[in-house]
Order: structure tokens, then C-alpha cells, then sequence
């Protein structure tokens, strides 16, 4: 199953990819991750702040995607194929540069604070919980929303929290548990209401 | 045969309790006046929308489950809608589609060529879909929908038809095409559903209309002389008359009389007798 989605990634996201925009991408980040180090002084924050800028971004992209989809209609030509629909999204917005840099950016962090891992974990599944919530409300008030205004809100709500929580000071096992129960279930009720959402979106 | 399709008294916000089955390898014509009903039974067919009431089957699934076995075996193709890839080759969205349905390279292979001889499009196939003409982009679309070989095949008033017969009798694809003019439809099929406001008015053989709603027939004649088309009226309706031409509507029972009668008594040239067409038999069901 993994690598038919594997397949399905490398396929769909050729049209993603051409020298300009992989050129692009580099100065983009080098250029954000200077500057967040100039400001922060800090390495690892500056690296943590630029794989949220990446993630953002995507988020941003992924909703844009999903309301001209259901705008135009095209939205059904995801729900007639063999393949999870929120999948199929996800990969629209992908960019292999952002994905092998999020990647690289979580294995540094990962590598140089081993203690965190966990809550690390629970960050990344917040996040994408949050991804998929924003979407399936998308989905659910079917382009009535205005979904890209409100998203700012959402981070600006839970960014600090998560960030205090997983970087600066929260390290008791408690707290290391309740992040990762909060992060799961959140996941979950995201899901729920994206399959909701897809029922009721026709 | 098996049953393809099973239909029974299915109802939707625009469908009434409208029943009817397809064979496999079948290929049936769905005609009507209103194109949001037969959009609409399509949707529900592949799963798209919900039904109110009654009973859906499509290869022995429930479309509304959009079951990935049985999404790997249906294809949809709406008028109007692709999902092409406006700057690229669409041998791109083909090989997207092998991902997605799974298919082997060697089948995806024999699959393409197929196709490619079937709409003739060997010469576009790496060319940008922007570049291609409306026609050109159909037959893509409708090979990108083609390249699983899907065993039920649902078409929406689709702009292209003749690849129907062709592809069905290679394939054994049963097929369910939509269209709201029968001109669409008369060469190319045996059996027709007509539906009006939601309900089936008409299941069954294209030559059945005509015997089950022409209740009259056509005389065509030409005169070799001018005639008082008076002395006529008692044959039949006259539809129109141009010297030297007549068209006349005759009862069914009676069109043999009627047209030994002319022969008698009228300068005829020439003679026959038609059906109505099919086009004008519809427009009154539907009325």
C-alpha cells in the first residue's frame, strides 16, 4: 500500500518539478533561514521556525488547491479514484524540495536533541491534525468559508502553546504524555470530520 | 448474462423511484429532455451521490461505499469536465492513472496502444494539452479514462461517440451513455431508457418506440401533374405539399389502403411509406 502511494506521489508531483522552481526553492530558504538566524542568534529554533514557514506554506497551498477543486467541481475526479481522496491533496500541494528539506530539518532536530523525540512527534502530529482539520473544514463549508483567514488565527492560537510546550520548557514525562494524547486524539476527531466532511461535500 | 447494473425504484432529489437492469457487455442509451436527471442517476451510478430511497448495484457493489474494487472498475466521463493537465503531455495523466488504478506496466502498455490506434492519437501523445484542439483533448480524456480497461463505462453526454461499438465489441464493456438529442443515439444502439422529470417513460428496443408510440405512418409521393389536394383530405393528414411532393399522415391500420387508394386515383410517379422519425415519436413521449 505504501509504495502504490509512493508511486502515485512520484507521478503526480512531476508536474511540480523544473529546474527554475528547485533553484528557487534553495534561495528561498537560505534567504529565510539567514534571516531567522540573524534575528533568533539561535540554530535549531531558526531551523524549527523555517520548517513552519515550510509547513504554512503547504497548509496554504493545499486549502487554495482544495477550494478551486471544489469551486470548479474537479473536486469529484479525486473521489471517483482508487485512492484517499486527502491523499490526493496532500500531494497536489507537495513540492519535493519542501519535503526533503522538512525531512533533513527534522532529522537535524532529532539527531541533536534525542531527549525531545517524543515530543517532536506529538508537534509534527499536532500540526498535521491542524492541516487536516483546516481542510476538512474547507470541505465541509464547501468554499463558503473563509477558511485562509481564519487559519491565521488557529496558528497563531496553537503555535505558542506547542512551541512552549515542546522546545522550551515542558520535559516531564506528564507532559511529554498529555502532548502526545492531545496530538493523537486531535488526529483522530480530524479525521472523523474529514470522512464527514467528504459524505456530506456532494 | 450477468446483470452489470440493477436499478430499482431508486429515487434521488430529482429521480422518482425509477427501476431498471444492465446486462454485462450491454451498451444502453439514456435519453431525456432534462439534463440533471441523467447527471444525476450517473452520479449515483458511480458513487458520487446518494440515493433517497431504493436499491443501486453496480458490480455487485454499492457505488455510495466508493469502494476501491470497485472504483478500479468504473469509469465516469462527464461533458464539459477533464481532468487534464493544462501544461503538460497527457501521457503524464496516463501514467499518473497506472499508478493510481495499479496496473501493470504490460497491461498498461497493450492498454495505451489500443487506445492510441482506437482514437488515432499517436502523433499528440507528448504534445502539451494547451496545444491541443477541443477534439484532440477529448480523445485524451477519454483514453485517460480508458487505461484501466474499466468493465462498466458511464459517459455523460460525452462529445465523443462512435469509439462506443468499437470499444464495447473488443472489450466486452458495458456501457451507459447519456445524451439529450436521439440523433445521437439511432445508429448506435439497440436499447434506449427515456427519462422525463425523473421517472422512466420508456425502457426497451429502439424499434419498439415506433411500434408502441407511432401510432401512424408517412406516405411520401411525388405527381407527375398539379392536383386539387382537396380531393385528397380523406386519405390522411396532410403534412405538406409542394408539387411535385406530398407528405401525408396515415394511420398505421390503415396505410396500405390509403395508398392503394392514391395510386388509383392520383397522377402518382412514386411511392412510400416511412416511419415517423424517431426524433419527432420522442419529442411526444416526452411531451
Amino acid at each position: 500500500m505504501i509504495y502504490h502511494y509512493i508511486k502515485i506521489w512520484l507521478s503526480d508531483s512531476k508536474k511540480n518539478i523544473s529546474y527554475l522552481s528547485v533553484v528557487g526553492k534553495i534561495i528561498e530558504y537560505l534567504i529565510y533561514f539567514v534571516i531567522l538566524n540573524l534575528i533568533l542568534n539561535k540554530i535549531y529554533l531558526s531551523l524549527v521556525l523555517l520548517y513552519l514557514i515550510i509547513f504554512i506554506k503547504y497548509v496554504y497551498k493545499n486549502i487554495y488547491i482544495l477550494k478551486q477543486l471544489t469551486n470548479s467541481n474537479d473536486f469529484i475526479y479525486l473521489l471517483l479514484k482508487p485512492a484517499n481522496p486527502i491523499y490526493r491533496i496532500l500531494i497536489y500541494g507537495s513540492n519535493p524540495i519542501d519535503l526533503v528539506l522538512s525531512a533533513l530539518i527534522i532529522i537535524i532536530f532529532c539527531a541533536s536533541f534525542p531527549s525531545k523525540l517524543l515530543l517532536a512527534f506529538g508537534l509534527l502530529t499536532i500540526l498535521f491534525a491542524l492541516h487536516f482539520l483546516v481542510l476538512s473544514l474547507t470541505l465541509f463549508m464547501n468554499y463558503k468559508l473563509p477558511i485562509e483567514k481564519i487559519l491565521p488565527l488557529i496558528i497563531i492560537v496553537f503555535l505558542p502553546v506547542v512551541l512552549n510546550n515542546s522546545l522550551i520548557g515542558l520535559t516531564s514525562l506528564m507532559g511529554v504524555l498529555s502532548t502526545l494524547l492531545f496530538s493523537i486524539s486531535l488526529l483522530f476527531l480530524s479525521f472523523k470530520l474529514w470522512n464527514y466532511a467528504l459524505k456530506n461535500f456532494l | 448474462m450477468d446483470k452489470a447494473i440493477i436499478v430499482d425504484r431508486l429515487s434521488s432529489k430529482v429521480l422518482k423511484k425509477i427501476s431498471f437492469t444492465i446486462q454485462t457487455g450491454e451498451i444502453v442509451g439514456i435519453i431525456g429532455p432534462n439534463e440533471a436527471d441523467k447527471t444525476a442517476l450517473m452520479k449515483i451510478l458511480a458513487g458520487l451521490s446518494p440515493s433517497t430511497s431504493g436499491f443501486v448495484s453496480v458490480l455487485d457493489f454499492d457505488p455510495y461505499q466508493r469502494n476501491q474494487n470497485f472504483l478500479k472498475q468504473i469509469s465516469l466521463v462527464l461533458n464539459q469536465k477533464n481532468e487534464l493537465w493544462w501544461n503538460l503531455p497527457a501521457i503524464c495523466l496516463f501514467e499518473l492513472n497506472k499508478a493510481l488504478y495499479q496496473i501493470p506496466e504490460r497491461e498498461y502498455k497493450k492498454n495505451l496502444d489500443q487506445l492510441i490506434s482506437l482514437f488515432n492519437v499517436s502523433k499528440i501523445l507528448k504534445t502539451p494539452v494547451n496545444k491541443l484542439s477541443l477534439i484532440q483533448r477529448t480523445k485524451m480524456e477519454m483514453i485517460a479514462s480508458l487505461i484501466h480497461k474499466p468493465k462498466v463505462l458511464l459517459l455523460d453526454e460525452p462529445l465523443l461517440k462512435d469509439f462506443v461499438f468499437d470499444y464495447n465489441r473488443e472489450n466486452g464493456t458495458t456501457i451507459l451513455l447519456s445524451s439529450s438529442y436521439i440523433g445521437d443515439f439511432t445508429d448506435l444502439l439497440r436499447r434506449i431508457i427515456i427519462i422525463s422529470e425523473g421517472s422512466v417513460l420508456f425502457d426497451g428496443a429502439m424499434e419498439e418506440i415506433t411500434t408502441k408510440f407511432a401510432t401512424e405512418k408517412i406516405i411520401k409521393a411525388t405527381f407527375s401533374e398539379e392536383i386539387d389536394i382537396k380531393s385528397i383530405a380523406n386519405i390522411g393528414t396532410i403534412k405538406k405539399y409542394s408539387f411535385p411532393r406530398i407528405y401525408i399522415s396515415v394511420p398505421r391500420t390503415t396505410v396500405t389502403f390509403a395508398a392503394a387508394e392514391l395510386l388509383q386515383n392520383h397522377p402518382v410517379n412514386n411511392l412510400a411509406i416511412e416511419e415517423f422519425p424517431i426524433e419527432e415519436i420522442i419529442k411526444n413521449i416526452i411531451k
